[in-house]
């Protein structure tokens, strides 16, 4: 029995919806950097580009997407997204211009980035929507393309390569907002007082992490080092897997397919915490 | 000290895992095995303290089935009685006569008990106890403690999990250990609502020190449940017996409304009871509860048995002063090695962790180093110590530990 893409959302209010904003633009957004700096055509399109893009809910989230230097940095731009900001999302190259897009409401925008309209009203940079509607489009295509896996799509190494770190960043950057912001993740956020999870896929990466203190949780891109609490994932068809849901956990801790160590009562809230990612993105 | 290997488990894990969710599920599973490559999944027999895994090797058992061994396994006074019913019958048409005589047994023994009732789980006791409170009151609430495990009904696990949806838990209120201000403003918030509170007679956590009572504690939460009209559980299921065999409410200086048994009753054999006052005992009668094994026989032989026994051994002074022996010696062990060792909960049921190791993994490390030498212990639960844990047992462990540390400490781990 499944539930079609879209169906756990209906009917759920407006905190729902915000909640879904956040992950959009804090979480999911944010795999813009990987497509940009691990596709070469992708790359490449974006080679030249000086230029900011900030998306802004009203009364809700903001995020700016940055190009420069070949490189794409997105960094959240609102004050209550500092519970999930990156240590990783270093300052944007401002300059050379911004694009403002501009969201009514936070379902505005996800039905923006649910691909079903959701068309945002620009409030800056009307000399720039040439970029945006051909190099940002594609840009934004692919990311979906690498996050929308099929089982042919599977097949591809390469592909599976890039959806596992795509998912792996997702679903550490969604932990922060589930759990300032998810009435049932909220439950679990005492258990994330102190100390640190790293994710490693096996045997080079990728890893991410999330640094836990009671007042602030940060994800972060890349190895930690002395982590108190630690999941490796045997390789990237494991973490593939474990990052879609279709793995037993238990089992493959057991099997040695997932090594855990450390403080275990972080590691098993934090399954329950990533349990809810498919509550809120289909 | 040889060290063992695990081969047999894992390929046995293999097959199961293709064929049993989670492979080995429950609290038997191997996850919070830190490595699991240095644990038995698999366990072919007992005798007395020890356990066979499937390779062979050979255990000294400090988690002791997680409770239920408490006399040593395959006792043989217990095998006796049971294997003298099974010859005779399990289960019948008809209640067995054993399970009045284990009723009148269990009321003879626990102080506040005018009745008991039997079913095979902890929590088959600890959900029927809730029904009975709030047949009892009238009343939908129950109150428990954050973190505080009764089983694995809906109910009693938290939002969040598997298969659990928030009308499952929108009736437990959860309270801090040791708050009972806080079990007092709830009274006062939800005047009139609370049916029950549920509780272990300590605090026993898994991945936390274990926390005793504070002086008092017990008495105004009693105190508050008289004054409210709220019937007062005891979730006994995991302590009870080995602390004190009138139950482990009379460490702490008072007596409950209901009590659930399971663990150390009947050694093994499955069967779990519930006790409580005769003002309940209505109450009980037109809850509607029954399973399909409920009524073996053979259980209800072996437990009383146990009980017998546990009094004719003086169980718990035995456990106690075991694991005193157990603990002090580990830490003196630990001292030479450099290391704080923190023993927490009763001696009967102790629950140790490296004080210098935040993350745990240091801990994790020795307490794998030990079972792959023969010594089972776990870093996430307490241990359980048992009356078939034999002074060559001790001596043995405490060498273990030692070389255990000693390889720590070679492996640069301290």
């Amino acid at each position: 029995m499944s539930v079609a893409p879209g169906e756990a959302v209906k009917g759920r209010g407006a905190a729902h919806e915000s909640l879904r904003a956040r992950l959009h633009l804090h979480a999911v957004l944010p795999g813009l950097q990987d497509v940009v700096a691990e596709d070469a055509e992708m790359a490449a399109l974006v080679a030249g580009t000086r230029l900011t893009v900030q998306f802004r809910v009203a009364g809700g989230p903001a995020a700016a997407v940055c190009f420069a230097d070949g490189r794409c940095t997105v960094r959240p731009l609102d004050d209550r997204a500092a519970v999930g900001e990156s240590s990783s999302l270093s300052p944007g190259h401002e300059g050379g211009g911004t694009v403002t897009l501009f969201f009514t409401s936070a379902a505005q925008l996800n039905r923006m980035f649910d691909g079903r309209g959701g068309t945002p009203i620009p409030l800056r940079g009307f000399g720039k929507l040439g970029f945006m509607q051909r190099e940002f489009t594609k840009l934004t295509e692919r990311l979906s393309y690498y996050l929308k896996p099929t089982p042919e799509l599977f097949a591809d190494p390469d592909y599976l390569a890039m959806n596992t770190r795509l998912m792996l960043t997702t679903a550490a950057f969604a932990v922060p907002i589930l759990l300032e912001y998810d009435p049932v993740a909220a439950g679990f956020r005492r258990i994330f007082d102190g100390g640190s999870i790293a994710l490693t896929v096996l045997p080079d990466g990728p890893s991410v992490g999330l640094v836990l203190s009671p007042q602030r949780i940060v994800a972060v891109k890349g190895g930690i080092d002395a982590p108190t609490a630690l999941i490796r994932m045997r390789d990237v068809h494991i973490a593939s897997a474990f990052l879609n849901g279709t793995l037993d956990t238990f089992a493959a801790v057991a099997c040695g397919d997932v090594e855990i160590s450390g403080q275990l009562r972080k590691v098993d809230a934090l399954g329950l915490v990533l349990e809810r990612v498919p509550v809120y993105l289909s | 000290m040889q060290t063992y290997s695990f081969a047999g488990s894992q390929a046995l894990f293999k097959r199961a895992a293709s064929v049993i969710p989670c492979g080995i599920y429950g609290h038997f599973s191997p996850a919070p095995l830190v490595p699991p490559t240095s644990y038995p999944f698999f366990a072919v027999s007992g005798k007395g303290s020890h356990f066979i895994d499937v390779d062979g090797n050979d255990f000294i058992d400090y988690m002791c089935a997680y409770g239920p061994m408490v006399l040593g396994y395959n006792d043989p006074v217990v095998d006796e009685a049971a294997r003298r019913q099974a010859e005779k019958g399990d289960t019948l048409m008809g209640a067995s006569p054993l399970m009045v005589d284990l009723a009148e047994r269990l009321v003879e023994l626990i102080p506040f008990a005018d009745w008991a009732f039997f079913a095979k789980n902890g929590g088959d006791m600890t959900t029927y106890a809730t029904m009975i409170a709030r047949a009892a009151t009238g009343r939908a609430k129950i109150v428990a403690i954050e973190g505080g495990y009764h089983g694995v009904a809906a109910w009693m696990q938290g939002p969040g999990h598997h298969g659990v949806v928030p009308q499952d838990t929108e009736n437990v209120v959860r309270i801090p250990w040791n708050d009972a201000v806080a079990f007092e403003r709830v009274l006062e918030e939800e005047p009139g609502r609370i049916a029950g509170f549920i509780s272990t007679p300590y605090q026993h956590l898994t991945f936390a020190d274990n926390e005793l009572p504070a002086e008092g504690y017990w008495q105004r939460i009693r105190e508050f449940c008289d004054r409210h009209g709220v019937v007062l559980i005891l979730d006994d299921v995991r302590a009870g017996f080995r602390l004190d065999l009138r139950g482990s409410n009379e460490c702490f200086g008072f007596r409950p409304d209901l009590a659930c048994y399971c663990k150390a009753i009947a050694n093994g054999y499955p069967i779990s009871a519930i006790v409580g006052r005769g003002e309940l005992k209505s109450d009980a009668a037109g809850v509607f509860y029954t399973g399909s094994y409920w009524f073996q026989a053979v259980p209800m032989a072996a437990a009383l048995a146990c009980i017998d026994e546990l009094q004719r051994r003086d169980a718990p002074a035995y456990m106690a002063d075991y694991g005193r022996r157990l603990t002090d010696g580990m830490k003196r062990i630990a001292d030479a090695h450099g290391h704080d060792l923190k023993v927490t909960g009763p001696p009967q049921m102790p629950y140790l962790r490296l004080t210098d190791d935040e993350s745990t993994m240091l801990h994790q490390r020795l307490c794998a180093e030990c079972t792959r030498r023969g010594a089972y212990l776990t870093s996430h639960h307490n241990w359980l110590v048992s009356c078939a844990h034999t002074d060559e047992d001790l001596e043995r462990t405490l060498a273990i530990v030692e070389e255990a540390f000693t390889v720590l400490d070679e492996e640069g781990g301290t």
